[in-house]
């Protein structure tokens, strides 16, 4: 019983975690690092065990009514462990970055309290098992990143704060009718391989088509599908740690995660198929993709920039699901994977760039190779990642991507995915020549070593080689790219 | 023992009140403890018989109606009376933080409020027309008297502006129980309600008389003049029980005659659109109000007001999702609400003010407080996890079942501005002070345990309504009387 | 030996790595390149023929050689350690330890490549070295250098993607598969001709075959003289391996591209020979020269593609010749710091690599010119006897541009010295060495000896010609095509962003109160529309259909 409920551990780990912090208070700083790190570190082990127990077919299910025929269900099938790993892992690193990253900063409490609550809601989302449940933790990731967002408190803060809400409550809004509205078709939009809509879109077509837009358009806001993706750039004032976790793990990938499962678990792949809903989503991840990236290139502030990278490459998920051949899935499946490792990377750098110099602004980028090596071999590791050049992790996700395109016979994708590779290099690779070519503004200033802590370089580190491991050892058993080939293998029953 | 429980339910808080008047000028901590305890003990005793044994009936002094009084606890009473006990507990208690006791206030409190709990526990058992009358008018007397708690001309203003609105109520609801009193000879309202089908105008404006009144008490749009004054100045236990309870007893009463005596002219689409149009304005009018006040507790009273329109809804739906709906979610803003202004009267002790901008930069100080204000935030906004989520979610259901899609868009829209006020407030705990006024940090006023838990607990117990929908719903059961 | 085969591009790489670790610089990057080397020459003559699979690696990685890999492999590992001696100077430089990390890295990205055995592995060693090369164009930071790098990226990357498209179909076809089972995924493919095409295109612009070969020009001379030395020697062969071992010759071919190929091939040795006689920069004439030979490269390979002439002559010729100007290309970079210092025994020395490439006898060039004229159709021996003549002329106008002048200085450091010894020895005997005994006797016949002589007479007295009747010797652009393509870069720039109100100056504009700013994003109405008009009419087709 105790091992069946492992993920309601898994997510109380976090939600403890949170509760300790705030009651312990702001002054108790060793004990909220030691909780912190503790319950990474043991969330780390509890899903360690989860990711054994779904590789031997263990069933993990937790169900609790709250409302006659409504329930909370938290369960763990292949696909949770994806994101539950890769969340459990970026937690940890990102949490030693964060307090590195705060020390000597005020309302630390309030910041690490409210960033396991977020933690807490993306395991929630990925252990969700229907609809109802998802849409529960989802809000409350709302709710838990709000606070980190307008952290700072300046006035600016503030104002991307409420445009923040604006956006994330007003998708909620839309993903509610939407999960209602299917609800009141009799489905109970239990995840299940394969779908779970019974044969409703024969007898409600219309009605399963527009539910399919506003899931889509929940969704779309937190995975940040042009147009709803207005708030994530702006949403780069908050504390690095914070725009590292947004953008690589939890509130991008919620809404990711969340298509993937409304795709997969819910509509399935025969009705997406048959609703051109595929090619819808496709479509829509196809021109988010193209136009984040148009976007990114006409940006001068440094995390502004990733974060419209971050708009582009994480419709490449979509576009992979959305394809619906079993390879393009592979390819999008992963890519949550491997653009998490990326971008956290990316973030972290940029962090450690505006720590240790102040450097927002891209064109002060210029000669800090010299004086921040590893951080900017880290940048390089995570940019050329992003690029898709091998082998870092981007370059499998983007050959799978291309695989599957032409495996769904969707030769349009491949010039799609061709020009971002492009726009992704015109954004990126002028950086990396300020970085390591171009001659600093202020020589004198700018001579001799001067990296960032080793709080935050140890992390940048971390995640930068895995983003490179990721793709030199795709062919591992445990990789990312076997667990997610495991995982189709399963949706797809072979 | 148990037949009697409905009758105690009412005597042992009016008895607490009596004990509480004579034992002197500013009971003890333990008095009003005890007096507490006596009057919350037989409310959750017979919630716990009627989740046992469904519907107790009880017939006073032996006689059967037409002749003789009846108390009815179903399982709508049982919840109301559930939730009087609950919110009652924990309001009292942070009045007893609140309160100095030697404080001519504190007296007054202590005999008004178990008057007040009794006259409510009271009407919730009530299963006759003029019973309910008399009933509710003790609640409305012993609500005003509280309201002058405060003490400040603004109190004594709002207060008169509440008793004039309350009696015009009053008195509209009894022309209607008069009309209806010669129509069929009985008060009774199972009874009234078999002789009174097949309608006819008079029913009908009996029914247009009663429910105007209610509609006057329960503060709905228009007639919500009242509302915002008297509960944004009254001492904050005092507003936690009038936004929870009291108005709350005016709606309770109005669904009663729905499911009841005047089913058949409320059923009528253009009453029924009328009402949930009313409840829609109240919705919209009230939110977009709440974005605009100045003071902390003003939002929280303005929100009262958007809040009770959800549960005007229910009128054109008419099936068990939306009862079902319509009441849990009276029950979690009862809570949520009692929790916000309990904690909204905890940031006006602590710093002295409640204005909202000069709130900015208090977040650390305030932690508690704001945390508090947060938690039942949740609720009120219809997020999850939490009560006020599942209520949404249920009249969702019930809205998309019927068809209503408009009237999902506005309770979604409720929602969202719901979350603009609340946050509105919350981020005036997150920005940074104006780095001019630093230095003169007001002097900040230290809030004991007693006043900091009891709010604290209501907003858990927002959240913690959030899981506990299928419990509530059970004890709810099915709808009352012929409706559906 | 074959198991050794991975270890080739790994032992590069971790030097590059551990180049990151201050002290021992030099001693580190010559430890990165000697026993590679070695190891590739080894490799090269001794490694089985049975590739070595690493399923854990990458998408599932196999090692091995084929024929023209091994040639390459064998070239590869006499002139990048050579040209690392000749590196040494640099090292000590203000960005020593950049420099060495971008060598070490293209070397290994070289090397994996040429012992890269599957699809997916392939292309990753050949992007690591793309990448990392540009850093050696781009190594002195001048403005003329971010030009050339400039170039050298968006053709780099163009490539890149063509490659990709074709690989793509590849893969969609067979995952990733080894370089021996192309054939059947080949004739498994709908349109094999546009895959062949798509990948015959991608490896074009890293062999600079015209018109994509505008980078050269830029990039030779930008380069430090190591760098410029491996890029003509052994990357530009990249592509080379690239077409031979992605595109399936033999019994299936691509009869279409491989014409094209050929045509441009030819046309490209001569027209880059002469545009090169128009510069007045050195290692500009030798970066034409090397566009000009590998035209010639690029022939051998069309044909061998459209099935003209015998696979197994033609390649061979391509082996030979690939491994004959990687030398003597080498040599002549690697002298150009000598002859700078004014030696003139050096400059001496260096006619015998210029004379070989224009295949005069007793050089390896005949060797060369006379196992490649064996494989072509009869139709083209001719001309290709003639572009001896422009090879010739633009040799010429390296010597005259690279003669020293004025008084003897001092030899330059004896690591580069010893760099540029050891190319110039190599590339006078290495390719007798591969040579089929046979072709030895041939180069000594009086018709032969003739043959190769004639060019060289012709060139000369084209060239004092020229000399004496010309005043002001006209001169051609560095990089000839580039000039309008980057006019018209810029234009279309300038028109999208016209078009297109992307850029977020407008969000920063005055009249946008700072609390407002983050709302306003220009170009966002563009999207919205455009996601309204897709979901509209996939709406329409998914209700009605």
């Amino acid at each position: 019983m105790i091992y069946q409920a492992l993920p309601l551990w898994v997510l109380m780990t976090s939600l403890v975690a949170a509760l300790v912090v705030f009651v312990a208070g702001e002054r108790r700083h060793r004990l909220r690092i030691t909780v912190n790190l503790a319950a990474a570190v043991f969330k780390l082990l509890l899903v360690a065990v989860m990711l054994v127990g779904v590789l031997r077919g263990d069933l993990f299910l937790v169900r609790f009514a709250v409302l006659p025929g409504v329930e909370l269900i938290l369960h763990a099938d292949a696909l949770t462990m994806l994101f539950t790993t890769l969340s459990a892992v970026l937690w940890l690193v990102t949490t030693v970055y964060a307090i590195s990253y705060l020390e000597q900063r005020p309302n630390r409490a309030r910041f690490f309290g409210f960033f396991s609550l977020c933690v807490a809601a993306t395991m929630g989302i990925a252990t969700a098992g229907n609809l109802f449940t998802f849409f529960v933790f989802y809000e409350l990731l709302t709710l838990a990143t709000w606070p980190l967002v307008v952290h700072n408190g300046w006035p600016k803060a503030m104002a991307v704060g409420r445009l923040y809400l604006r956006y994330t409550l007003g998708g909620g809004a839309v993903l509610l009718l939407g999960i209602v509205a299917l609800n009141s078709l009799g489905v109970p939009g239990d995840f299940l391989a394969g779908g779970s809509l019974d044969g409703v879109e024969k007898t409600h077509r219309a009605a399963v088509f527009g539910i399919f837009l506003l899931l889509l358009g929940g969704l779309g806001v937190k995975a940040a599908v042009v147009p709803l993706h207005v708030w994530l750039p702006s949403a780069m004032v908050a504390p690095a740690p914070v725009s590292a976790l947004l953008h690589a793990v939890a509130v991008v990938k919620a809404g990711a995660f969340g298509i993937v499962r409304v795709v997969y678990d819910v509509y399935g792949l025969e009705v997406m198929t048959e609703l051109q809903l595929g090619t819808l989503l496709a479509a829509v991840a196809s021109v988010t993709i193209i136009y984040g990236s148009l976007k990114a290139i006409a940006q001068t502030d440094l995390k502004r920039r990733l974060a419209y990278s971050t708009v582009s490459q994480v419709s490449y998920i979509a576009l992979g699901v959305g394809l619906g051949s079993p390879l393009a899935t592979v390819g999008g499946l992963v890519h949550l994977v491997h653009q998490g490792l990326m971008k956290i990377t990316l973030f972290f750098c940029a962090g450690n760039y505006a720590e240790t110099h102040g450097i927002h602004k891209i064109t002060e980028l210029n000669g800090i190779g010299r004086r921040m090596p590893w951080t900017t071999a880290m940048f390089t590791l995570g940019a050329f990642g992003m690029m898709g050049a091998p082998p870092l992790a981007g370059f499998v996700s983007k050959w799978y991507l291309g695989m599957g395109a032409l495996q769904a016979e969707a030769l349009w994708v491949i010039p799609v995915l061709l020009v971002s590779t492009a726009l992704n290099a015109i954004y990126f690779l002028p950086m990396l020549y300020r970085a390591w070519f171009a001659p600093p503004a202020d020589r004198e200033a700018a001579a001799g070593l001067a990296e960032a802590r080793l709080g935050l370089l140890v992390p940048t580190l971390c995640t930068g080689i895995a983003a490179l491991g990721a793709g030199v050892l795709a062919g591992l058993p445990l990789s990312p790219l076997s667990w997610v080939a495991f995982i189709v293998a399963q949706e797809y029953g072979e | 023992m148990t037949e009697m429980l409905p009758v105690l339910a009412v005597f042992l808080p009016l008895l607490a009140g009596v004990i509480l008047f004579l034992s002197g000028p500013g009971p003890g901590g333990l008095w009003a403890l005890g007096g507490i305890v006596l009057s919350a003990a037989p409310s959750l005793l017979l919630v716990r018989q009627v989740a046992v044994m469904g519907t107790i009936e009880h017939l006073m002094g032996g006689w059967s109606v037409p002749l003789g009084i009846r108390l009815m606890a179903d399982g709508l009473s049982a919840l109301m009376i559930l939730l009087t006990a609950v919110v009652g507990v924990l309001v009292s208690i942070h009045a007893l933080g609140l309160f100095d006791r030697r404080d001519a206030a504190s007296r007054q409190f202590w005999v008004l409020w178990p008057l007040l709990w009794g006259a409510l526990n009271a009407l919730f058992l009530s299963a006759d027309l003029f019973n309910a009358y008399v009933t509710l008018e003790l609640v409305t007397l012993a609500a005003i008297p509280l309201v002058l708690l405060a003490g400040s001309a603004r109190a004594v203003s709002a207060a008169l502006r509440y008793l004039i609105l309350a009696l015009f109520g009053s008195m509209l609801y009894l022309a209607g129980v008069a009309l209806i009193y010669g129509l069929t000879g009985v008060l009774d309202m199972q009874l009234a309600g078999e002789r009174l089908a097949g309608g006819g105008w008079v029913v009908n404006l009996a029914a247009a008389l009663m429910v105007t009144g209610l509609l006057v008490k329960a503060a709905i749009v228009p007639f919500h003049l009242w509302l915002p004054d008297a509960h944004g100045s009254a001492p904050a236990p005092v507003s936690a029980l009038l936004s929870a309870l009291v108005v709350k007893a005016a709606v309770y009463l109005l669904l009663r005659l729905w499911s009841g005596p005047l089913l058949e002219p409320l059923s009528q689409p253009s009453v029924a659109w009328l009402l949930a149009g009313l409840g829609v304005a109240a919705i919209l009018y009230g939110s977009v109000q709440a974005l605009r006040q100045p003071r902390l507790k003003l939002v929280v009273a303005y929100s009262t007001v958007a809040q009770l329109g959800y549960m005007l809804l229910l009128f054109p739906m008419a099936g068990l999702l939306a009862w079902q709906g319509v009441i849990y979610h009276g029950v979690a803003h009862g809570v949520a609400k009692a929790a916000l202004f309990l904690a909204a009267g905890n940031i006006l002790y602590q710093i002295g003010h409640d204005r909202i901008v000069d709130l900015r930069g208090s977040g650390t100080v305030l932690a508690v407080s704001f945390g508090t204000f947060a938690i039942a935030g949740i609720s009120i906004m219809g997020l999850p996890p939490s009560g006020g989520f599942l209520g949404k979610w249920l009249l969702l259901q019930a809205t998309l079942g019927a068809g209503a899609w408009w009237l999902a868009l506005v309770i979604l829209a409720g929602g969202l501005l719901a979350a603009g006020y609340v946050f509105r407030v919350l981020r005036a705990a997150f920005q940074l002070p104006d780095s001019d006024a630093e230095g003169m940090e007001p002097p900040v006023r230290h809030i004991g345990p007693l006043m900091r838990w009891p709010a604290l607990v209501l907003a858990l117990l927002g959240i913690a309504l959030g899981f506990a929908g299928e419990p509530l719903l059970a004890l709810l059961g099915d709808m009352p009387g012929g409706a559906g | 030996m074959t198991p050794l085969l991975p270890l080739l591009p790994l032992l590069t790489l971790l030097a590059a790595l551990l180049l990151v670790l201050p002290g021992l610089r030099r001693v580190v990057f010559l430890a990165g390149a000697f026993p590679a080397g070695v190891l590739a020459v080894a490799l090269a003559l001794g490694a089985g023929p049975d590739p070595v699979h690493l399923d854990w690696l990458l998408l599932g990685s196999a090692f091995g050689l084929d024929p023209v890999g091994r040639a390459v492999l064998g070239l590869a590992g006499v002139l990048w350690p050579l040209a690392a001696l000749t590196s040494l100077p640099l090292l000590g430089g203000s960005h020593g330890r950049r420099y060495g990390i971008c060598f070490l890295l293209t070397m290994s990205g070289n090397l994996g490549l040429l012992v890269s055995q599957d699809v997916a592995g392939f292309y990753c060693w050949f992007a690591l070295m793309t990448f990392a090369a540009c850093g050696l164009v781009l190594h002195d930071g001048s403005d003329e250098a971010r030009r050339a790098g400039r170039v050298y990226l968006v053709l780099a990357i163009i490539g890149e993607l063509l490659l990709l498209a074709g690989l793509f179909s590849v893969a969609a076809q067979a995952g990733n598969p080894a370089m021996a089972e192309l054939p059947a995924v080949y004739a498994g493919l709908d349109r094999p001709a546009l895959t062949a095409g798509l990948i015959l295109a991608g490896f074009a612009v890293k062999m600079g075959v015209v018109p994509l070969h505008v980078w050269l020009p830029l990039a030779h001379p930008a380069a430090p003289v190591p760098a410029s030395a491996v890029l003509s020697g052994v990357i530009l062969k990249a592509g080379l391996v690239g077409w031979l071992r992605l595109v399936p010759t033999g019994a299936l071919h691509q009869v279409e591209p491989g014409l094209v190929l050929a045509g441009l091939g030819l046309a490209g040795a001569y027209l880059a020979a002469l545009a090169g006689c128009f510069q007045q920069r050195p290692k500009t004439v030798l970066a034409y020269s090397s566009v000009s030979q590998m035209g010639l490269l690029t022939l051998l390979v069309g044909l061998l593609l459209a099935g003209y002439g015998p696979p197994d002559a033609l390649l061979a010729a391509i082996a030979l010749f690939a491994v004959h100007h990687g030398l003597a290309k080498g040599a002549l970079f690697l002298a150009v710091p000598v002859l700078k210092a004014g030696n003139r025994l050096a400059a001496g020395l260096t006619l015998i690599p210029a004379l070989s490439l224009v295949g005069v006898p007793l050089t390896s060039g005949v060797l060369a010119k006379a196992v490649f004229k064996d494989a072509v159709p009869e139709a083209l021996v001719f001309w290709v006897t003639l572009s001896s003549v422009t090879t010739g002329l633009i040799l010429l106008r390296f010597l005259v541009l690279a003669w020293p002048r004025g008084p003897d200085r001092h030899l330059p450091e004896p690591s580069v010295l010893l760099g540029w010894s050891g190319a110039l020895l190599a590339s006078l005997l290495v390719p007798w060495l591969l040579a089929d005994g046979r072709w030895l006797g041939y180069t000594l016949q009086f018709g032969s000896l003739l043959d190769g002589l004639w060019p060289l007479a012709a060139a000369l007295a084209l060239a004092l010609a020229a000399a004496r009747w010309t005043g002001r010797w006209p001169l051609l652009p560095e990089g000839d095509l580039v000039l309008p393509a980057e006019r018209g870069v810029n234009a279309l720039r300038r028109q999208i962003r016209r078009l297109l109100p992307l850029s977020d100056a407008e969000r920063e504009a005055p009249r946008w109160p700072e609390e407002r700013r983050p709302l306003a994003e220009p170009g966002l109405g563009l999207a919205v529309l455009l996601m309204l008009g897709l979901t509209l009419i996939l709406a329409w087709l998914s209700v009605s259909g």
